[in-house]
């Protein structure tokens, strides 16, 4: 999961022209990982594609990550259920 | 209200002139607005950080050939204007240090005019339109307790060229609060450090850049007393979030109409506002819902029945009105406005593209995105990623990366009304 998830941000890293923090790590925080949120808004939305579900719209209430480990965490607790 | 007015010589040449300000710099942009107030006849805020496509198309708008900046020309060159080269900051005073005096500085009423202010609304790229305005327009609901106003300490994230931006700087000057002044270049993680480090305890900002900052490792040091969201819908889970997050702020939704220079507040953490508003509203603003259910906005001294539609669709349940979306599908991309006709056309250039319908899809992070659906000519059919592809290389280069499809489908149809209109 978390693969997949990295890989989508670099993808969408390299379409706006951006660069992926290289040392990104669980810990990393989200925000210093070279993407915006107009950056993150797209990552969920293609992330839904490719997965058939997105996590955030399921949620009952909202979760806002703070860290890389916390954002696959939200999405590998969704898929295991 | 009372202004401080610099009297250098350099600014003869505005008295009285039609121009615009430019500076990347949001410190630099205050001091001109304080410098060219009361002296130039029409001010034209240009917001930093714009293609100068835009830059131009607003230039055009507004019919100012004239641009005052503080230093370093760049890509601005590129725009065909008068260039006004106001002295360094230090030469005129630096708006810092007057803020703190404003309230004892007396304007002086046989040499100054009043100002009309040109502020550009939240269009799309090359979508140029704009909102005149006076200091009496713009301070409208601005509260000027100067005892309360001292205990806050306001940070923004808009650009000082926007409604937005302009309404925080008023605000923080009319109450003598502090403003700190963040520039776009440092970075969303950085901005938020400065403002936490700084003591800033006020903060207005769009509901997608609050659901950033709850992802911000400083919000745990963030001791805010005024949350203030605007320009976009904001959701009942954003609220109580902010809620918990911080317990000693109060939370202020702003609802502002640019066109109509009007707005209002809702203070009580819930989305939407009371549906007693629609009887008497706080601020001297009159409401009503219209027969296709949009929202009607009228200031109080307008005369009766002169509404301003918003086109923003409401849906009234029980004692509250809340925010449906808007009536011609514009899209709202954290708090950018994105008109479907323009992806639609850009969608529309693409070979092997007959039809094409740009619509609003909901996202958890800007609260809408772009997603798109097109029907291609039948010689075209069988090559479907190919023809994708090149729709979505064409929306990059045509389009600015908040209105570009994060999706594009492949669709037999799309449904047109009887006038031969895309059916949204």
């Amino acid at each position: 999961m978390r693969e997949t998830i990295v890989a989508m941000m670099q993808r969408i890293a390299t379409e706006s022209g951006k660069t992926l923090d290289a040392t990104l790590a669980e810990e990393t925080p989200l925000l210093q990982s070279g993407l915006d949120s107009l950056d993150f808004a797209i990552l969920v939305a293609r992330l839904e594609r490719e997965l058939g579900e997105d996590p955030f719209a399921a949620l009952e209430t909202p979760v806002y990550p703070k860290t890389l480990g916390e954002l696959t965490n939200i999405y590998e607790s969704h898929f295991q259920n | 209200m009372a202004w401080h007015r610099f009297t250098h010589e350099a600014f003869a040449c505005v008295e009285d002139q039609a121009m615009a300000i430019f500076a990347d710099d949001h410190l630099e942009f205050v001091s001109l607005m304080l410098a060219l107030d009361g002296r130039a006849r029409r001010v034209l805020l240009l917001p930093s950080g714009q293609h100068v496509d835009r830059l131009r198309s607003l230039l055009q708008a507004s019919g100012i050939e004239s641009i005052v900046r503080l230093r370093n020309p760049g890509r601005r060159e590129m725009l065909a204007t008068t260039w006004i080269d106001a002295p360094s900051p230090a030469a005129f005073g630096r708006a810092d240090d007057q803020l703190a005096n404003t309230q004892d500085c007396q304007r002086d009423p046989s040499h100054t005019i009043e100002t009309e202010w040109v502020i550009p609304t939240s269009g799309t790229t090359g979508e140029a339109k704009l909102a005149n305005h006076t200091l009496a327009s713009l301070t409208r609901t601005c509260k000027t307790d100067v005892t309360t106003g001292n205990q806050f300490r306001w940070g923004s994230l808009y650009s000082l060229g926007s409604f937005a931006g302009v309404q925080v700087f008023l605000q923080a000057l009319l109450s003598a609060s502090t403003l700190v002044i963040t520039e776009d270049e440092q970075g969303f993680g950085e901005r938020i450090k400065t403002l936490v480090r700084s003591g800033c305890n006020a903060l207005s900002a769009t509901a997608s850049l609050w659901r950033m900052l709850l992802m911000s490792d400083q919000c745990d040091d963030f001791k805010l007393r005024q949350i203030t969201l605007g320009g976009e819908i904001c959701d009942q889970g954003l609220l109580d979030r902010l809620a918990q997050q911080f317990p000693e702020a109060r939370v202020t939704q702003i609802y502002a109409s640019t066109e109509a220079g009007v707005g209002f507040a809702v203070q009580d953490k819930l989305a939407g506002f009371p549906s007693s508003y629609l009887e008497h509203c706080p601020g001297g603003v009159r409401l009503a819902i219209s027969e296709h259910d949009t929202l009607l906005i009228s200031p109080n001294d307008a005369a009766i029945g002169q509404w301003i539609d918003s086109d923003d669709l409401v849906a009234l349940q029980g004692d509250r009105v809340t925010f449906q979306g808007r009536r011609g599908g514009d899209i709202n991309v954290g708090g950018k406005k994105v008109l479907p006709h323009i992806v639609e056309a850009a969608l529309l250039s693409v070979d092997g593209i007959e039809m094409a319908r740009a619509y609003a899809k909901q996202n958890a992070f800007s609260g809408q995105v772009v997603a798109a659906e097109v029907v291609t000519a039948c010689e075209f059919v069988g090559d479907s990623e190919g023809i994708i592809l090149s729709a979505m290389k064409a929306c990059r280069r045509l389009l600015a990366p908040h209105q570009v499809p994060v999706a594009i489908d492949l669709v037999d149809s799309i449904p047109i009304s009887p006038n031969g209109k895309t059916l949204r």
